[in-house]
């Protein structure tokens, strides 16, 4: 009877081995999906995490460049290194982002700030970045290279090279020098610089639409870019990251723009330094003769232009 | 000598042979244990059998599940393979990802693009041919009409069927819209503005004083003036139009198109929603590659309305339902992919 207990038991398990076997695969099969499941969330978490970081690295870098800028011109001072120093601002607020970014997602994050350089399109500055982003055995990382946009900063040029001789006031996106420019100008041995009492220039960077540049000369158009205050592409012109430093030309792409010396009754062909920033502001300051953009209540409005930028903006050699 | 010993069989108290006996005991046994284990291979197998039937279905319709879910991502989380595949032929497309390159929004031109040309755009890797499927994208906003990606006739008779509902963002033509003024008049009534007529950019019609080419001393009006640029390689391709959010404008509500140094002072007031503007930019060009216009918005001081005005550049075959302001925003929609296989 033990003997056939034997036989039947044994039959008993042989027959649930199959039955074990299709158990244990249907289990594996619901882990196995699972699994792809976690991974799937896992993988769109950390997708959705650095679109998030992506987003926000511009935005940071605006937020640098723009305290920046802003204490330069209420110290009047300049800055050494341009690039190192909104690297290391840049580099305080993406260590405060992370650690907020972590505390929110539950994620690991690290960006590392590569570099920040001027662009060869001058209205943009290059940020370069790499970002990794890991959760348990999950792990994502990307090197990622992002413009940002210069336009809507304030222009510290101005504020840096003055400074010392007065202060500068502010109208609205306008920059009201009243003694300071001429002064500084008389400084420099320009003897024609008393033009530029009460000069203003703009405080915003604006990039111009007239483009060709040489249409400027047609009807309303150059007095439509000085009221709107645009600024222009520009070899000699220093870039962003320059005019924080306080340099008016530089080697890379630059921009320039006008600055506006005040009205002057029958001004003929007098002429004194050249209306462009990066003229004023540079060491070697050239000047050009008096070109009328507009007449009103018999007063003169106009810029004092070179050969050169007459070229550029399209307007008669003088 | 080897001697043969006799062998003792066992004998029972009965006397003669038991095995006789023994083998109907084991008989009986053996057709009891045949019975129960019939019994229970066949419940076994019917057991196993069911099992595997429903680990099949549970299988299958897993894996038609994440084939439905992984397809929905592709289409909408990528931007496809190559990510400017719309405008290639279609032969170089590898995957139709929808979405715009460096964005979550899905690109209303890639949406029209598949929807022309599905059957060859669509890989089979992406949906298997039994796989028959509708890809339906519903804008929340009711003025917006569905757009009809694929709909398979078959499908109604389909046993199996995944739905995916995703939200999505969809630019529709959103990039043809070349400048957008948001007019909200309470915004310049506002006593911290600066007193002028004038807003938004300081236009070509300024004279120094911030007055208006266009001013009547007796009427209370505001200009909001911007500018726009039209490349010239576009202009011969493209119509333009304006167009605003409310037909039904305060009387006096005008327009202008001009450019810096050609100043116009005709203000057109606008009449319905849907302006065609391509005379006053075609004639506008000069042998420039491109050129700057100024769109100059006209309205009363004491209106209260808010509006919104598009100026547009359009291909000529845009159907004319889609030239309203809801079709040049950003709009939430359902993306519903339906897959279905007949049994």
């Amino acid at each position: 009877m033990d003997r056939k207990g034997y036989v039947m038991s044994g039959m008993t398990f042989l027959l649930l081995v199959p039955v074990l076997i299709i158990c244990i695969s249907f289990l594996n099969t619901l882990n196995n999906e699972n699994e792809i499941r976690v991974q799937s969330i896992q993988s769109d978490n950390l997708y959705h995490a650095s679109q998030d970081i992506k987003r926000n690295i511009p935005i940071l870098t605006r937020d640098t460049l723009n305290e920046t800028v802003y204490e330069i011109i209420n110290s009047n001072l300049s800055i050494d290194d341009g690039p190192e120093y909104v690297s290391n601002q840049l580099k305080n607020k993406l260590e405060q982002f992370e650690a907020d970014f972590e505390k929110n997602n539950n994620l690991k994050v690290e960006c590392t700030l590569n570099s920040i350089q001027s662009h060869q399109d001058p209205w943009y500055i290059e940020v370069d970045t790499t970002i990794a982003i890991g959760r348990d055995r999950f792990y994502y990382e990307e090197r990622i290279k992002q413009l940002i946009s210069i336009k809507g900063l304030a222009d510290p040029l101005p504020f840096i090279e003055c400074g010392e001789y007065g202060v500068l006031t502010l109208n609205h996106t306008t920059i009201l020098y009243g003694n300071v420019l001429s002064e500084y100008l008389q400084d420099k041995g320009i003897s024609e610089a008393s033009y530029y009492e009460n000069a203003t220039s703009p405080f915003i960077i604006k990039s111009c639409p007239y483009q060709p540049y040489n249409i400027h000369v047609e009807n309303h158009t150059l007095n439509n870019c000085l009221n709107n205050g645009f600024y222009h592409q520009s070899n000699d012109g220093s870039c962003y990251l320059c005019r924080l430093e306080g340099k008016a030309t530089c080697n890379h792409p630059g921009i320039e723009v006008f600055i506006n010396p005040r009205p002057l009754n029958n001004p003929g062909l007098l002429s004194s330094a050249a209306s462009i920033d990066h003229v004023i502001f540079d060491d070697y300051v050239y000047t050009g003769k008096f070109f009328t953009v507009f007449t009103f209540n018999g007063l003169e409005y106009g810029l004092f232009l070179d050969n050169g930028h007459r070229l550029k903006y399209g307007i008669s050699p003088a | 000598m080897v001697s043969v010993q006799p062998k003792v069989i066992a004998m029972g108290k009965y006397g003669g042979s038991i095995m006789d006996q023994k083998a109907l005991v084991f008989s009986t046994d053996l057709l009891l244990s045949l019975v129960i284990f019939s019994i229970i291979l066949g419940l076994s197998a019917d057991m196993i059998d069911n099992y595997s039937i429903q680990m099949q279905e549970h299988l299958s319709r897993n894996s038609h599940e994440r084939l439905a879910r992984e397809a929905t991502d592709i289409l909408i989380k990528t931007a496809g393979s190559p990510d400017n595949w719309e405008e290639l032929s279609t032969h170089e497309v590898k995957i139709p990802g929808l979405s715009k390159k460096d964005s979550n929004l899905i690109s209303y031109k890639k949406v029209l693009q598949l929807k022309k040309d599905y059957h060859n755009l669509m890989p089979d890797n992406v949906f298997p041919s039994f796989i028959h499927t509708s890809i339906i994208i519903y804008p929340l906003n009711p003025v917006l009409e569905p757009v009809i990606i694929h709909n398979s006739s078959k499908i109604a008779s389909c046993s199996d069927i995944v739905v995916v509902n995703r939200t999505i963002n969809c630019d529709f033509r959103n990039d043809e819209s070349i400048l957008l003024l948001e007019i909200n008049p309470d915004d310049y009534n506002s006593e911290n503005k600066e007193d002028r007529h004038c807003f938004s950019k300081k236009c070509p019609h300024l004279n120094i004083n911030g007055d208006h080419l266009i001013s009547d001393p007796e009427a209370e009006y505001y200009w909001i003036c911007a500018y726009f640029q039209i490349n010239k390689s576009q202009v011969d391709y493209n119509d333009y139009y304006i167009i605003t959010d409310d037909p039904h404008l305060p009387k006096n509500t005008g327009w202008i198109i001009d450019q810096a140094h050609n100043p116009s002072v005709v203000k057109k007031e606008f009449n319905g929603s849907l302006i065609n503007v391509n005379s006053a930019i075609k004639t506008g060009f000069n042998g420039n590659d491109f050129e700057i216009f100024w769109l100059h918005i006209y309205f009363d001081k004491a209106s209260s309305k808010k509006f919104k005005v598009y100026l547009v550049e359009v291909a000529p075959t845009t159907p004319q339902s889609e030239l309203k302001a809801e079709y040049f925003q950003i709009q939430p929609c359902h993306f519903i992919l339906k897959t279905g296989v007949l049994s």
